[in-house]
């Protein structure tokens, strides 16, 4: 089998096993922080498996509110499986592919949202609202940071804008490392812009637009937000360490769970220690990313 | 060649012979466009040999010999007008019911004249058949606007249309008088006179201003028209004039690549800012119209630049990009457009605040929205992404060329690429999401039922045409390398969510689904007006973008104790011709008014003002 | 030669006349004087031939017997005041008369003259000034019935044009009399459909009350 088929089977496989257990352990520090026992690290995946075994309740809505949370979960995996490994290309990759990649992870987006609105009931069109509304600043922040990435690996493929060799200025590191860190927190619903534990509807953003699925559709829902999580992480992970596609690709996946484990570990020490913020003030911290990727880029070009 | 004139004069014969008001009139009328669809051999032929086919001095015109031209790009072009010609002919013969909007004699007069102009436009080589072929789309275009002319608003839209087509005619007339006889003296003048005058037909701000209100004015399937093909031949000419005219001529300075780009730019956001906040189906879809033309527009600009500074591959990358934008938002456009037609034919409702649940009760046009809102805003796998990312790559290209300007050319194009994606994104969840999801607004729509079954045959041929242009493209058309691994990425994500769905029938729970409440918040809305409506969903992007929207918000807040009846209301009209035409034009009336002494209606005056003038003259020259 | 210069002069005096006078009635004497020496000047001019005084007689008979009297036969049809009621005061209107005198004469001292030395500076000022005149009764009175007499002095100057050497044997003549036939027609319309004023109900008030109704519609 050739190295593409194997990087596209593991990157897919480490995504779909390992993606709860890092969403857990991101839980699991947050609840040390506030001095509680919380679920199990594995919960996730016990959780998962309870709502596959269920059936579901589609109230009134149509084929959409079906299609959604499916449509989301296979973007995701072939998102993960676009992703490069340990310096290889996937069997997938081509050249521009990053632009599938950051189209993939909108496509979730856009259907969650349509199945939200389906239901008919006004708090997840709330959260489809506030949703789509983070995702219009997300969405230039996200072209940009790759964009950034390939002029400075000189090519289009997933697999060259990670690689080790590129003459990676430090200034402009810090800005695509800053920028990626706030795309994944506002992606993966964490603080400052989304609170995962919060039961209180009018504050819920993702999760509002979640709220009346069941059975299996839920269960994929909660596995496509630790699959999101799993992979803003890791683009963050391998833009920050280009030392990673030097890796052997036994050592590859091991090391991408360690770093991904590390950004949802700092992640939840954030949350913990920031609040959430209110709405209003939410743009500024978004087009934050998207002014640290437009600085990376000048900072390429001219510094 | 021949068989595209022969084709042209067919189709003016079946108007010709559609105006005549007899039983079958809708048939001959619709035979035009059908038997155009002869034409697809050859512009694939064309296509796929990269040949130029060219015909001259086939009849001797008055002022010059005309000379027929029609070859690659012509092709590209023409490509979107057979497919939605076709589609459109179909909707009009299959509209049966309600009585008032069927289509009358003239409406397929004006349908065949129009698509005949379109085609003399395509393969016109000469300036004269260019302004000829132009004039007559835009003659026919009005009437076919007015179809339904016995109502007061569509009228004033047609005059809207009718007005700033020619106001832009003039100026197109100049750019042609000065290209004949002072080409190299004003360039800029002719440039800027070819952007404003073709630009204002593709939707180029600040000179759209039409295009929102005819849209909402035109039936269905013409609204489908005017956007998937009327305004692509605004592009061809803008694309066409800056690319050869310019170049035969030798002139082609950097400026217009950047003037190009910053047109298109401004046009990709205003046109999706705009569109967040209208309530009216068509209108929102008109605006996201002006912000696809302003995305070409951009990339026509970039490539433009390209070439002038001489980056080939660039070039040849982007404008690819932008045929292929051309042609699949085209498509997904007019699918939009004939889905809201039959959405708006059968519930008699435009507004989407009052919209709702049409998919339980018009299941196809639901699910023509919703393909077509998922294939218009960009997304994989529908046919709408391949456009955006051969763009997006043409700007990454264009980050890593070494010319500064390019460089950043490329940064302007791609922040505004990914703000206006996020926008439509916004925009068509809003569309699809007030319009076919969730429950009925008002008791006219949820009383609709689907009386006109035949309608949709149209829908699901540009239906299977929008999942499967995106998937199947690269067999049609030579396509670089990565091409063919996108459409396999896409067909793989079409595979996994089948698959995925079929394999949640297997599940065990599945045989105890139903369909009963939801939790629904603990609360039991009784009535479909408790949802969520346009305005409350685009509520925050709104008040974040209030110094540009203008938004009108009336409400009369109750000041007692005990509530008492209250109104909101929303609204909002487009800046521009609220801003800058109409107190222009209301000068400009001003000023007329004021003038109006100056016909007194006495004769004894006017014989004054004869013997004014005649005495001048007499004067001057002795 | 002798015998023109005078009656030329006798012409611009009547001309000057138009812009004095009260009387309607007495503007039609000074017309009909005007007409009948406009009618006989070109036969005097240009030698006495039979043709030529066919004509003189026919032009005689229209502008100052016939002309006149359906004029006057149309002033009392309508029963309309006696009086010319100008729009501007009689003291401009001298100085437009005069005006026009010496605009006529200084045009015809830029104008290459056919005919060389043999023909008078008169003969071609006045037709000019004939033709001024005419414009001028046309433009600063109110009745349509003195638009008929301003109309029928202009066509009496372009019948004088005959004169010059250039145009004597011309169509001209008979032409111009066919506009007195038209001039006719006016004065006969004038009565029938009693126009007292030239188009009532466009006076100048009246349209400033269209103005209002139609700003009121707008808004």
């Amino acid at each position: 089998m050739s190295t593409g088929v194997i990087v596209l089977l593991g990157n897919v496989l480490t995504a779909l096993l390992l993606a709860p257990l890092v969403w857990g352990m991101g839980g699991k520090v947050r609840d040390w922080f506030e001095g509680r026992r919380g679920p199990r690290v594995t919960q996730l995946y016990y959780d998962i498996f309870k709502e596959l075994r269920k059936s579901a309740n589609y109230s009134s809505a149509t084929l959409v509110f079906r299609i959604a949370p499916v449509m989301g979960f296979c973007s995701l995996v072939l998102a993960a499986g676009l992703m490069p490994a340990g310096g290889a290309a996937s069997w997938l990759g081509f050249a521009g592919d990053l632009f599938l990649l950051a189209a993939l992870l909108n496509v979730g987006r856009f259907w969650m949202a349509l199945g939200a609105l389906d239901t008919g009931v006004s708090g997840n069109a709330m959260g489809a609202s506030r949703d789509v509304y983070y995702g219009v600043m997300v969405t230039p922040a996200l072209f940009l940071v790759l964009a950034v990435l390939a002029v400075v690996s000189g090519g289009m493929t997933l697999n060259g804008m990670f690689a080790v060799d590129t003459a990676y200025r430090f200034g402009c590191r810090i800005m695509v490392v800053l920028a990626l860190l706030l795309i994944y927190l506002a992606e993966s619903a964490r603080m400052p812009f989304e609170d995962p534990d919060s039961r209180y509807a009018a504050a819920m953003v993702k999760q509002g637009m979640a709220r009346d699925y069941s059975g299996p559709e839920y269960g994929l829902v909660l596995y496509a937000g630790a699959l999101k999580s799993w992979l803003f992480a890791s683009i963050l992970v391998l833009a920050a360490l280009p030392v990673m596609s030097a890796l052997p690709l036994y050592l590859y996946w091991p090391a991408l769970f360690a770093g991904v484990s590390l950004v949802v570990m700092g992640g939840g020490v954030l949350e913990t220690i920031l609040g959430r913020l209110p709405m209003p003030n939410v743009p500024q911290y978004l087009l934050l990313g998207y002014g640290s990727a437009l600085l990376a880029l000048i900072f390429w070009l001219y510094g | 060649m021949f068989v595209l004139i022969v084709l042209i004069v067919f189709i003016i014969a079946c108007g010709f012979g559609a105006s005549l008001k007899t039983r079958a009139s809708a048939f001959i009328g619709a035979l035009g466009p059908t038997a155009a669809l002869a034409a697809a051999p050859v512009v694939y032929g064309v296509i796929r040999r990269g040949e130029t086919l060219t015909l001259e001095n086939l009849m001797p015109f008055p002022f010059e010999y005309c000379r027929f031209e029609f070859g690659v790009e012509d092709a590209v072009f023409m490509i979107p007008l057979l497919i939605v010609g076709f589609t459109v002919a179909l909707f009009g013969i299959c509209l049966k019911k309600p009585e008032h909007a069927v289509m009358q004699p003239h409406f397929w007069f004006f349908l065949n004249i129009t698509y005949a102009g379109m085609m003399i436009l395509l393969i016109a080589g000469s300036v004269t058949l260019y302004i000829i072929g132009w004039e007559i789309m835009s003659w026919a275009g009005f009437f076919l606007i007015c179809t339904y002319y016995k109502r007061k608003e569509v009228r004033d839209a047609g005059i809207i249309y009718f007005v700033t087509g020619h106001l832009m005619f003039l100026l197109i007339l100049i750019a042609v008088f000065m290209f004949d006889y002072k080409a190299t003296v004003y360039p800029s003048i002719i440039f800027l006179a070819v952007l404003a005058g073709f630009g204002s037909r593709a939707g180029l701000v600040p000179f759209h201003v039409w295009l929102p209100e005819a849209q909402p004015a035109a039936p269905g399937h013409v609204s489908a028209l005017l956007a998937g093909v009327m305004c692509n031949m605004g592009i061809y000419l803008v694309w066409h004039f800056t690319g050869i005219e310019m170049k035969q001529v030798g002139i082609a300075p950097a400026w217009w690549g950047y003037c190009l780009l910053g047109a298109g730019a401004a046009s990709a956001l205003y046109g999706a800012i705009m569109a967040l906040s209208q309530h009216d189906l068509r209108r929102l879809l008109a605006y996201s119209v002006i912000e696809t033309t302003g995305v070409i527009f951009m990339g026509i600009g970039l490539g433009y630049l390209a070439e002038h500074y001489g980056y080939g591959d660039l070039k040849a990358l982007l404008f690819l990009g932008c045929a292929l934008h051309i042609i699949n938002h085209a498509v997904c456009k007019s699918l939009l457009f004939m889905s809201a037609g039959v959405i708006i034919n059968q519930t008699e409702v435009s507004d989407m605040n009052l919209l709702g649940g049409v998919w339980k009760r018009l299941p196809v046009a639901g699910i023509g929205l919703v393909l077509g809102c998922a294939a218009a805003a960009g997304l994989p796998p529908l046919n709408g992404f391949i456009g955006e990312f051969l763009l997006f790559n043409g700007c990454v290209a264009g980050l890593q060329a070494e010319h500064g300007g390019i460089q950043i050319a490329s940064i302007v194009m791609l922040s505004v690429l990914g703000l206006s994606s996020g926008l439509m994104i916004v925009c068509f969840t809003k569309l699809a999401g007030m319009t076919v999801m969730g429950e009925a607004r008002c008791k006219a729509v949820e009383n609709c039922v689907q009386s006109n079954t035949a309608l949709q045959y149209p829908l699901l041929i540009l239906m299977v045409l929008s999942v499967a242009s995106g998937v199947a493209m690269p067999f049609f058309i030579t396509v670089p390398e990565a091409l063919w691994k996108l459409s396999l990425c896409m067909a793989l994500l079409i595979a996994l969510a089948a698959g995925l769905l079929g394999l949640r029938r297997l599940l065990p729970g599945a045989k105890r689904d139903i369909a009963g409440r939801a939790w629904e918040g603990g609360c039991q809305p009784e009535s479909g007006r408790l949802q969520y409506s346009g305005s409350s969903y685009v509520q925050p992007m709104t008040s974040f973008l209030k110094l540009l929207l203008r938004f009108r918000w009336n409400y009369r807040q109750s000041e007692k104790i005990f509530p008492e009846k209250t109104e909101l209301s929303t609204g909002e009209d487009d800046v521009i011709l609220e801003y800058v035409y109409r107190p222009f034009f209301r000068l400009l009336y001003g000023g007329c008014m004021k003038m109006r002494w100056f016909q007194g209606g006495l004769l004894s005056r006017y014989i004054l003002y004869i013997v004014l003038i005649l005495l001048f003259l007499l004067v001057w020259k002795l | 030669m002798e015998l023109i210069n005078p009656a030329l002069a006798v012409i611009i005096i009547s001309c000057l006349l138009m812009s004095v006078v009260n009387r309607l009635k007495n503007c039609l004497y000074a017309v009909a004087m005007q007409g009948m020496l406009v009618a006989l000047i070109p036969p005097v001019a240009a030698g006495l031939k039979p043709e030529a005084l066919v004509l003189a007689l026919a032009a005689l008979l229209i502008k100052a017997l016939a002309l006149p009297h359906l004029i006057l036969y149309s002033i009392r049809e309508i029963r309309s005041r006696r009086e010319v009621e100008p729009k501007i005061s009689y003291p401009l209107s001298i100085v437009f008369s005069m005006a026009g005198l010496v605009l006529a004469l200084w045009l015809t001292s830029r104008m290459p003259l056919p005919g060389g030395g043999n023909t008078g500076y008169l003969m071609v000022a006045t037709p000019l000034f004939m033709l001024y005149t005419g414009l001028f009764v046309m433009i600063s009175r109110l009745k349509a019935i003195t638009m008929v007499i301003g109309f029928l002095i202009f066509e009496n100057g372009i019948y004088l044009f005959s004169v010059l050497p250039g145009l004597q044997g011309s169509m001209i003549p008979a032409l111009g009399l066919g506009l007195d036939l038209l001039v006719g027609l006016f004065a006969y319309g004038v009565a029938r459909f009693s126009i007292n004023r030239s188009f009532d109900n466009l006076d100048r008030s009246r349209l400033n009350v269209l103005n209002a109704e139609l700003e009121g519609e707008e808004r």
